[in-house]
């Protein structure tokens, strides 16, 4: 241990105090400190590190958080010794691991919430990119959620580096592109290292995690290996690699009884995250650059997903509408009551089915804006007649509606537009919406 | 998730086996054996910590004590939060073969009427410890009929020798893990319990994991381990290998 409790540091005129010891990862030790008052992580490395890992961090540190769901190295620490550590926030005690949504002993409160945070992830995988890093060695052990809101944390970010260049740790084989488990050789010599490709491809093993709490390939050919080791790992996940629902090598499917909860996830998906998936892990096996479905993507599609989910009104289940699919639910999937009625708003090129509690965001009614987590307005219940409901605006300018009798109405920017068939929505004047 | 079909359902994960076996006969009786249950708490009450940082195993933990014959505490491998430890007392005679016929049956498939998971399974960590020389002459033999389980073949093997290095115990014990590496010679309770723990726990965190992949390409979970627990072991007084 480099630190004991009381313990104090001397950095650049500031004085830090160890107060505790929190934990050790494979690369170093973290203390909660106190500096200038405020309680914070403080991670030391165990072995010397290289010269290319101090200025690498050191300029993540100067160049800052690319999203606030980072948790970004905050204060290098070099101390004469040679020893290395950096500050950063602590992670507050509203987030519980993505490992204990996976192990079922925490979940999201909706799928709808589940859906945001898949959102926020992308979207914070976008950021990064966006700035010219790439996050590498992505793992399950790399992500936190509050399961009330949906909110996203992503801690470990000192592994993360300028695009193309790599600090020595390439990841876990589970959540590896197959390419840089293999170690592909590539033009100019060398190796192929983990970039932005390679982080689209673990994103959307994250992100096959979550929706369908298993991994997209590990299905029957497990029963090949007697002991899942480095050697079973690496054809699984690098020399031969098959998704678990490929359209045509069927292979490789979930086995019943043992990856029960793919199986029963994966029936209930939209079709069109389906072919994102396929796309991926079938033709994005080779084309690296072409085929792996970008964060962006993603974000379009998670976001189309959680526009058409439905509460069952008996047992809470979340059902989608199936506004795109060829057969649509005529009972609920899990308890199988009648399904609800509903109205859905149409603007644009989506469709939000309105059901209670359901957000509109920016990015529905501003086909330029990128703001997909800003919403602009939420469907509640009037509290005088629960089977009344509306939309609850919260916009910065007033709205028009028009009814099925050609009645016009403005409704103030904070106002509710009334939830009833055939009302026309003009956002702006290029943005008109309809519920039907 | 307010979701009747998935509500507090889980990944299917590998399984990973960590296996004490103990010699509790009646030389081990006094500080050694209260060194063993001490160590053994403490690594129960730390693996909640290793298994909530990883999805990708569920770690089991099982124990086999032997004097004059060999017992498992569970008849099945329990989840981290569910092995729960009584005391061992020593007593009896040394039943090595009895021990390693208990193991024979213990590394074969659930298929097959042992405990190895059928699919899915990571090479278990097998920690074996004992003070004094086998009373059952033919463990040899019995080490033969062992030695063919692939899945011995594949665990990751420590041997504690407490108290003890006759050239014949060394012999015993390099023949159970092979490789005179993974052979510890303990000479103080406190090392005893402090070397239980940094096998069990180094070994746990590295092999729950998915296999690391450096430049140099895919790394030997085990090899990790064992260069973890020397590296972890240089700190300890009191051993020697």
């Amino acid at each position: 241990m480099k630190f004991k409790k009381n313990d104090t540091i001397t950095h650049e005129g500031k004085t830090i105090s160890i107060l505790d010891f929190l934990g050790e990862g494979g690369q170093g030790e973290v203390y909660l400190v106190e500096m200038d008052g405020q309680k914070y992580a403080l991670k030391i490395y165990k072995d010397e590190v290289s010269s290319d890992f101090r200025y690498n961090l050191k300029n993540n540190i100067k160049k800052g958080s690319p999203a606030d769901e980072f948790l970004w190295p905050k204060v290098l620490l070099d101390f004469d010794d040679g020893d290395l550590g950096y500050i950063m926030d602590l992670r507050p005690s509203n987030y519980v691991s993505f490992v204990s949504y996976l192990t079922g002993k925490n979940t999201f409160d909706t799928k709808a919430i589940m859906l945001k945070w898949c959102i926020t992830l992308c979207n914070a995988f976008k950021k990064l990119h966006e700035q010219g890093y790439s996050y590498q060695d992505l793992n399950d052990g790399s992500f936190f959620f509050d399961p009330h809101t949906g909110d996203l944390l992503i801690c470990d970010n000192d592994n993360v580096t300028a695009d193309k260049k790599n600090l020595g740790i390439l990841g876990k084989m589970r959540y590896m592109a197959p390419e840089i488990v293999r170690g592909d050789k590539i033009r100019g010599g060398g190796v192929q290292l983990p970039d932005v490709h390679s982080d689209r491809f673990s994103l959307a093993i994250i992100l096959f995690m979550a929706l369908c709490l298993g991994n997209p390939f590990e299905g029957e050919r497990l029963k090949n290996y007697d002991i899942v080791d480095e050697d079973a790992e690496f054809e699984l996940f690098g020399k031969d690699p098959v998704f678990v629902y490929h359209k045509t090598d069927k292979s490789n499917r979930p086995i019943r009884g043992y990856h029960s909860a793919v199986l029963r996830r994966w029936a209930y998906i939209p079709l069109y995250v389906k072919e994102a998936f396929h796309r991926t892990f079938v033709d994005g096996l080779n084309d690296r650059e072409n085929e792996r479905t970008t964060p962006l993507e993603w974000i379009k599609l998670l976001s189309k997903y959680r526009d058409e989910l439905i509460a069952c009104g008996n047992c809470g289940y979340e059902y989608i509408v199936g506004y795109s699919e060829k057969k649509h639910y005529e009972n609920c999937p899990s308890c199988n009551a009648a399904t609800k009625d509903f109205c859905s708003l149409s603007v644009g090129r989506n469709t939000v089915a309105l059901d209670l509690g359901k957000m509109i965001y920016t990015t529905h009614v501003d086909k330029y804006s990128s703001e997909y987590l800003v919403p602009i307005g939420k469907v509640i219940a009037s509290k005088r007649n629960p089977s009344l409901w509306g939309i609850k605006l919260a916009l910065n300018t007033e709205v028009e509606i028009k009814d099925n009798t050609g009645k016009v109405k403005v409704v103030e920017k904070d106002g509710i537009i009334p939830i009833v068939r055939n009302l026309k929505i003009k956002f702006n004047e290029n943005t008109i919406g309809e519920i039907k | 998730m307010n979701d009747r079909m998935t509500f507090g359902e889980g990944i299917a994960r590998q399984e990973l086996n960590l296996l004490f076996v103990i010699d509790n006969s009646g030389s081990m009786e006094g500080k050694n054996i209260g060194a063993v249950n001490n160590a053994i708490r403490d690594i129960i009450s730390i693996m909640p910590e290793i298994q909530e940082d990883t999805a990708d195993a569920v770690i089991k933990i099982s124990a086999l004590k032997f004097s004059d014959n060999a017992e498992w505490i569970y008849s099945e491998p329990k989840e981290v939060g569910d092995f729960k430890w009584s005391d061992l007392k020593a007593d009896g005679g040394t039943n090595l073969s009895g021990a390693y016929d208990a193991l024979s049956v213990w590394l074969s498939k659930k298929s097959n009427g042992g405990q190895m998971p059928d699919i899915g399974g990571v090479a278990p960590i097998l920690i074996f410890m004992t003070d004094g020389l086998p009373t059952s002459y033919d463990w040899e033999d019995h080490l033969n009929t062992l030695k063919k389980k692939g899945w011995f073949k594949v665990a990751l093997k420590y041997a504690l020798a407490i108290n003890i290095d006759t050239d014949e115990a060394m012999d015993v014990l390099s023949k159970f893990t092979g490789n005179p590496e993974t052979v510890l010679k303990i000479y103080t309770a406190e090392a005893l319990r402090k070397v239980i723990k940094v096998i069990a726990i180094t070994a746990s965190k590295v092999k729950s994991s998915s296999a690391a992949v450096n430049k140099t390409g895919g790394m030997n979970n085990n090899a990790i381990a064992q260069n973890a627990i020397a590296d972890r072991l240089e700190d300890v007084d009191g051993v020697e290998w």
